[in-house]
């Protein structure tokens, strides 16, 4: 048949049969492509389980945080959300880990070099951060206002008298864990070495109770390089996470 | 009487790679005919595979149907490169390509002497309408029959023949030199 379509045209090259190297070559190719694509899961699924607890928040628990809401937020901050307005249903437009600075610092930088519902441009002249807390899990949302009580007609609450101090906290308990990158070139850093480090870092900074875990199975033993680490402010535990695919279905 | 048809879990890594190694070979074949590149055919292959890495829990693969569904993906993977590739397959037909396949089985000439040969058929290929070459890449480089590529392509094998005659045409005008609009037949 391809004689007859190509009768024009030079004939195709040989079929090549396999070699064990073009196996080896193509199985990891395959490999690296699941291995990434699972890791992007990952990442996007704790993102979005960050960004589906903000929802809840604001829609549904407004109304209670206006009038019971607890006057200290001891916990430490996991996320700072940034929106492009002073309103509840605004989409918030970039979910950021704080980095233990002033959570409107934080949105400013992202308003600058990012964008937020936008390009990047200066922004707006005064951002209002306001406290929420889901399942003992608190999230900074930060909206631009230039108006008194913003907060307060959100149905949220003013940033606790503790905060500066737990997000110093936790910005410290983060350097101290530190970010790893194994795949990327970075130095493998074993679990057994950054759990003994989590652990010390734990008990210096103060948090008490918490835990070191393996995450799911991507830590096959002692060795494995640690590739990244997620804090769950409901169990206290710190789960590491190795480079591995998570037979057990995800994070 | 026929056999039964077995589904595929391939949620299990074991069946997985087994099923890696029973189409890998002529998924690159197939990829390498489509792209012109061993290296890009092997990146469309991985791209297949992670295709089915996605959806092992939506699609019910069986034994029957793995061979059919992966050469649709991977037809639809190669399209994406092929014509991100093909702007540059003219010049790269003329010249060595920068692949670096070693191995002791096959040489290095001889696989960039493939190289040079399918991208210069790529050359007139790309001269076709795309559903042509979608038919074409099916009945020729995949060598499956009509009535499989019509399945594939979602058409009636009517229209499977239809573009490869025209396909067909298309080739022997540019071999003669026919400067008539490229595409321009319906």
């Amino acid at each position: 048949m391809s004689e007859q379509l190509f009768g024009g045209l030079p004939p195709l090259p040989p079929a090549r049969p396999m070699t064990e190297d073009d196996w080896a070559r193509l199985e990891a190719r395959i490999d690296v492509a699941i291995e990434t694509h699972e890791r992007s899961r990952r990442r996007r699924l704790v993102l979005a389980t960050a960004a589906a607890l903000l929802v809840l928040a604001v829609a549904v628990a407004a109304t209670w945080w206006h009038s019971t809401r607890p006057t200290a937020g001891s916990a430490s901050v996991v996320s700072v959300a940034c929106a492009s307005a002073a309103s509840t249903t605004a989409p918030v437009t970039a979910m950021l880990a704080s980095d233990g600075s002033d959570p409107r610092s934080q949105c400013e930088r992202e308003w600058r070099t990012v964008g937020v519902g936008g390009a990047p441009g200066p922004p707006p002249a005064q951002l209002v951060a306001c406290s929420h807390e889901v399942d003992e899990t608190p999230v900074v949302l930060v909206v631009p206002d230039a108006t008194a009580g913003t907060c307060a007609r959100l149905g949220l609450a003013e940033l606790p008298a503790d905060f500066a101090d737990s997000n110093e906290r936790f910005a410290a308990l983060r350097e101290a864990i530190g970010t790893f990158d194994p795949q990327g070139g970075g130095p493998c850093v074993p679990y057994r070495d950054v759990r003994r480090t989590t652990e010390d870092a734990l008990e210096r900074l103060g948090y008490d109770g918490w835990e070191v875990a393996r995450g799911g199975a991507t830590i096959v033993d002692d060795s494995t390089c640690v590739d990244y680490w997620v804090a769950d402010r409901v169990q206290h535990v710190v789960f590491l996470y190795g480079p591995g695919i998570d037979a057990t279905g995800g994070p | 009487m026929r056999w039964p048809d077995e589904p595929i879990d391939l949620s299990d890594r074991a069946t997985f790679e087994r099923v890696v190694r029973a189409h890998g070979e002529r998924l690159r074949q197939f990829c390498f005919r489509r792209l012109g590149s061993w290296e890009a055919a092997e990146d469309a292959v991985a791209a297949t595979f992670l295709q089915a890495w996605r959806h092992r829990k939506r699609v019910q693969l069986t034994q029957r149907t793995a061979p059919r569904w992966l050469l649709t993906v991977a037809l639809n993977e190669s399209r994406g490169s092929y014509r991100r590739d093909r702007r540059s397959a003219a010049a790269e037909a003329r010249q060595p390509s920068s692949v670096e396949p070693v191995d002791h089985a096959t040489s290095i000439e001889e696989r960039l002497d493939d190289e040079r040969r399918m991208q210069a058929i790529l050359v007139e290929v790309a001269k076709l309408r795309p559903e042509e070459q979608d038919v074409l890449a099916l009945v020729v480089f995949a060598e499956q029959s009509y009535e499989d590529a019509a399945e594939i392509l979602g058409v009636p094998i009517g229209t499977v023949r239809s573009r490869l005659a025209r396909a067909r045409q298309r080739l022997a005008a540019a071999e003669r030199g026919d400067t008539g609009q490229p595409g321009g037949a319906r």
